[in-house]
């Protein structure tokens, strides 16, 4: 994890953050980050297909045809993506009644295709899984972020309903943050982009100054 | 010839691992959605009973004690409100859930027990009682519609009521008041301010209609 040289697993999860370098997998993200445990289910069974894959997909490089390699992807993907709705149905009932709608569509994040087309495919498993958990890392950051700034701002709480996710000990783990009348546009799929847009914006802002750290011929720019 | 087998060989591999973890858990799964759909069911009904042996037919659930639940969905803001009602042995609405809903979040989402109470007025109150919410009133009349139809419904159904009658298509301006009095005929009022002919048999069944055949009864 050499300063000068990112590891596989940040430059996945920060410098090509799927969601705020990328863009990819907005839908899931817009639509699902209504509140903290939201965003940390479908970023739990994100990780989970995006890990599964990636691994099962690079071990299996050398046998995929490259005509039919995207038919094979998605497939292996959906695979996955129904085990976790499985996993989730048996192990997080109550979870998988709020998030069942969004995990069914991982199939079809293009975030996952994307990681596994242009880098697990060509990887040896143990590249491709640091990979696939930094994508997933960076893909989760991006969802709480987004489900933390909307769940405080539209319901005026945060960590509601943790205990659907953690068990009833985490029932407890609620912040009323209080004030006044909850935004509702923020809850809305409206508020989404917005919150959305600006996070990007405060996202290019930090990269661009890191960047600009970086790069010694470059000097302080804001 | 080696694409056929490699995709086929994939297409294994992943039908293998479906069928491994589906069969690990789905004992678990099961056991869970019954348990929840029984929890709605105990929590409306107000008493917890033996559920061996019990099974939906045609969206109703006979309970031991004579009531019964009734499953049913109405069209909301966006796509399908599924309902749950109880009714008691002797025919009266107790209760009704929505079970499954997809309504804007924040703003139609108080049909949902854990956001609000609103549900719960439909057990003291009949449908047409229960205040609208501002800001949503197509889900609130939406859940209403749907209640008071379920209602309606067990009414027609309940051997009381009289059997379903195949009148054929009648135009109501020469409807007998007699056929009115005996709720025969229910009539919707037309956008031009006229009636106009329609299905006996079929509109029966609907609630939203009660006041039109009051007017022609008159």
């Amino acid at each position: 994890m050499g300063a000068e040289k990112p590891s596989t697993f940040s430059r996945a999860a920060i410098e090509r953050n799927p969601a705020w370098a990328q863009l990819l997998g907005l839908c899931p993200l817009l639509a699902v980050s209504n509140s903290l445990v939201n965003a940390a289910g479908l970023a739990l069974a994100s990780g989970f297909v995006m890990l599964g894959s990636a691994l099962t997909i690079s071990a299996l490089r050398a046998w995929i045809p490259q005509l039919v390699r995207l038919p094979c992807f998605v497939l292996v993907i959906a695979t996955f993506t129904t085990l976790s709705v499985m996993l989730l149905e048996a192990y997080a009932f109550e979870l998988y009644l709020r998030v069942a709608l969004f995990v069914q569509i991982i199939v079809s994040n293009c975030m996952i295709l994307g990681r596994v087309e242009a880098f697990a495919s060509r990887q040896p498993p143990m590249q491709a899984g640091l990979d696939a958990l930094g994508t997933a890392a960076g893909f989760a950051l991006a969802l709480l972020a987004l489900g933390g700034v909307r769940e405080a701002l539209g319901q005026g709480s945060l960590f509601a309903g943790m205990e659907h996710l953690f068990g009833p000990a985490a029932a407890n783990w609620r912040i009323e943050l209080g004030g006044e009348q909850p935004l509702l546009l923020a809850l809305l799929p409206p508020g989404a982009f917005i919150i959305a847009g600006v996070l990007l914006g405060l996202g290019n802002a930090v990269r661009n100054r890191r960047r600009a750290g970086m790069d010694s011929t470059k000097t302080g720019e804001a | 010839m080696r694409t056929l087998l490699s995709l086929g060989g994939i297409g294994l591999l992943c039908a293998l691992l479906l069928a491994g973890v589906q069969d690990l858990t789905g004992e678990a799964i099961d056991r869970n959605r019954n348990a929840h759909a029984w929890r709605t069911a105990f929590e409306l009904t107000g008493k917890r009973f033996d559920t061996n042996g019990l099974e939906w037919r045609e969206g109703r659930l006979r309970l031991p004690d004579g009531g019964w639940l009734q499953r049913s969905a109405t069209p909301g803001y966006v796509g399908d409100i599924h309902l749950l009602a109880a009714f008691n042995a002797k025919g009266r609405l107790t209760g009704a859930r929505v079970v499954r809903h997809r309504e804007t979040p924040g703003l139609g989402d108080f049909i949902d027990l854990d956001k609000s109470p609103w549900m719960r007025r439909f057990s003291e109150s009949s449908p047409r009682a229960v205040d609208a919410v501002t800001g949503a009133t197509i889900t609130s009349e939406a859940v209403k519609r749907g209640v008071e139809r379920m209602i309606e419904a067990q009414k027609m159904n309940s051997p009381s009521a009289h059997p379903p009658r195949r009148l054929g298509i009648l135009n109501i301006r020469e409807q007998r008041p007699q056929d009115a009095q005996r709720g025969v005929v229910l009539v919707p009022p037309q956008r031009d301010g006229r009636l106009g002919t329609v299905r006996i048999d079929s509109l029966v069944q609907s609630p939203a209609f009660g006041i039109a055949a009051k007017t022609l009864a008159h």
